[in-house]
């Protein structure tokens, strides 16, 4: 029986700026989560996820990236305390990050991104493991220096399966 | 700042879906592990979907670290099927593509060698499902392992007109995926 998902269920625009964003108390009743999140930030730094309250070296995360000259790739596994989503460039900026299985507790958390920012040109997508098989309750977008600027926009979703 | 979700439900906002992305099946692996997984009669949905969507989270027996979820439309096993890709492993990105083909790459995936309850994930957008035309696909797929990490874009040609009445996926290399692998449908409906 098809059932309508991808419902909203948070969303805010920022009226200042804002080092961290977190969607806490995410209900355990989807199977997936996305993030959609579009607007400016302050430096150019990159933009970092975590979930729950962990903040151990416990995240690991593979990117690709294509600028306005070249091309890369860059990885590290499981020794960082963040994944790494995009790296912003004090610009416009839009985000997707899909999270799979996000209440599954007999799975580590995957999860998948997409960035580009107009500054500088470029767009990036990664893919990122949370190393736990806690289900997620919260996330959280953040930088380790800089911020959402005022004005920026973000949006929870939760798709069922 | 923290946006805590029970404040929206209080003040009377109940999370509602807009109708026009509808979840249709899922498929979960159960103990034993699977060859294949297969969505049909897919003909019953035409009516109302444009294009189809299928969310992977998903791990094969492979004796390696990685594999991929492979697609067949229809039942085809011909050499129907074009298929690039764009990856990055971490230390380069390259692309390739193949003609004359027997299945299309659908997600990269872990497999068995991964470590625990790692599950690759990925999302496959299926375009025009029931049109008349050849059919089009595209993938964002991707893990990370203490082995190797990757982040992959797959798009893919079905070389037939018709509508589309099946969805097979298959390992490309180990026989199964295995057990708690996931694989779930979605429909989107055209304005």
């Amino acid at each position: 029986m098809p059932t309508p998902t991808y419902p909203p269920l948070a969303t805010i625009t920022l009226s200042s700026n804002d080092s961290e964003i977190v969607f806490a108390s995410i209900p355990s009743s989807y199977k997936d989560l996305v993030i959609l999140a579009g607007g400016t930030t302050s430096s150019a730094q990159p933009m970092l996820m975590r979930f729950n309250t962990d903040a151990g070296a416990n995240y690991s995360t593979v990117v690709m990236r294509g600028a306005s000259a070249d091309t890369g790739s860059f990885a590290y596994t499981s020794n960082h305390n963040f994944l790494t989503v995009g790296n912003m460039n004090s610009d416009r900026f839009d985000l997707q990050v899909q999270i799979f299985d996000y209440a599954a507790t007999d799975k580590q958390k995957t999860s998948l991104s997409r960035t580009g920012y107009l500054s500088g040109g470029a767009t990036e997508a990664g893919a990122h493991r949370w190393a736990s098989t806690s289900a997620i309750n919260t996330v959280r977008l953040l930088f380790g220096s800089g911020s959402f600027a005022s004005g920026t926009t973000l949006s929870l979703y939760g798709i069922a399966g | 700042m923290p946006i805590p979700l029970g404040i929206l439900a209080a003040a009377g906002v109940r999370p509602t879906a807009g109708g026009s992305y509808d979840w249709l099946e899922t498929i979960t692996v159960g103990s034993g592990g699977a060859t294949s997984v297969t969505f049909s009669n897919l003909n019953t949905y035409s009516p109302t979907y444009q294009h189809l969507q299928i969310r992977v989270a998903a791990r094969t027996d492979r004796a390696s670290y990685v594999d991929s979820a492979m697609v067949q439309f229809n039942a085809d096993t011909g050499n129907n099927y074009i298929r690039h890709w764009l990856v990055g492993t971490g230390s380069a990105v390259e692309s390739s593509a193949e003609t004359g083909q027997d299945k299309l790459f659908g997600v990269r995936i872990t497999a068995a060698n991964a470590g625990t309850s790692v599950f690759g994930g990925g999302v496959l957008d299926i375009l025009d499902a029931y049109e008349t035309k050849n059919k089009v696909t595209r993938s964002l797929s991707g893990y990370t392992t203490s082995s190797g990490s990757e982040i992959y874009m797959f798009s893919g040609l079905w070389l037939n007109t018709n509508a589309l009445t099946s969805i097979k996926l298959l390992p490309n290399i180990g026989t199964n995926f295995v057990q708690g692998s996931r694989f779930s449908l979605y429909g989107l409906k055209a304005s």
